[in-house]
């Protein structure tokens, strides 16, 4: 019996030793991390889980955290994505809302849209200089 | 499901996303509801011609319209059809001048707008502040 088989029958209590034992690369400790995850999931008693669960934490560290935690960070981040976009779209409408109402505001303005058109008042409420209706 | 809130901010955006150009998009002459034609009556002939945001636009104005006193009802009826006649420019124009009257004190809005009914339009003078 190997390293790794006595460490899978429990007779080994410490996971580095069988993590340590790995050392092929990365696929042996994808495996090992696949196994171990299998284990975790069968009813054993709560010292050989943390146990296991200690082995699957060092093995996915030696797999590289770039690797495997990615799509764990991206789905952590896409609600706050995705928060973000709802914010841009309401305020976009919002925006859109407001300036579409504008238009029965000045219609039903004292004034007459005549005036807001005007080169004289214009020049009055602050405005550039008006190219519309000087000609 | 392991992202619930995710899914529903998804499903909110989209929802967002898919109803702000129904307003303009929907708005063939035909589609509009019977209360949206009596008050768009005056701009009937050059609705279909419109584009999306004037119509969108529109639409919103005709969404307002009972909330608008009896008076600003009379207004917009009587200003309806010339105001549709404006080019765009014309139009955004008018909108950018009265949004700066808007950003006036209250006394400085009352006279100018005095001043204008007063002197009617070229009076340079009259509403030079």
């Amino acid at each position: 019996m190997n390293d790794a088989n006595r460490a899978h029958a429990g007779l080994y209590p410490a996971p580095a030793i069988v993590v340590g034992g790995l050392t092929a690369g990365d696929g042996p400790l994808r495996g090992l991390a696949a196994d171990l995850d299998a284990i975790a999931d069968l009813a054993i008693d709560r010292d050989r889980l943390t146990r296991l669960h200690a082995a699957r934490r060092v093995a996915l560290a030696r797999l590289g955290r770039s690797s495997l935690t990615l799509g764990d960070r991206w789905i952590d981040w896409a609600p706050v994505g995705l928060a973000l976009a709802l914010a841009l779209v309401t305020s976009w409408t919002l925006l859109s809302d407001n300036a579409q109402s504008l238009d029965a505001d000045l219609l039903a303005d004292a004034l007459p849209f005549d005036a807001y058109l005007d080169a004289g008042f214009q020049r009055a409420v602050g405005g550039d200089a008006v190219e519309l209706l000087e000609n | 499901m392991r992202h619930p809130l995710a899914c529903g901010v998804l499903c909110l955006s989209l929802a967002a996303l898919a109803a702000a150009p129904a307003l303009a998009r929907n708005a063939a002459w035909n589609g509009l509801s019977p209360g949206d034609q009596a008050i768009l009556r005056p701009v009937e002939k050059q609705w279909n011609d419109l584009p999306d945001e004037a119509r969108a636009r529109l639409l919103k104005l005709a969404r307002r319209y009972p909330d608008l006193s009896p008076e600003q009802q009379a207004r917009v009826r009587q200003r309806l059809a010339d105001w549709a006649q404006l080019t765009p420019e014309q139009r955004e124009q008018a909108r950018r001048n009265f949004e700066n009257l808007r950003r006036l004190s209250p006394e400085e809005r009352s006279r100018l707008r005095q001043r204008w009914l007063e002197s009617g339009p070229g009076a340079d003078e009259a509403l030079s502040p």
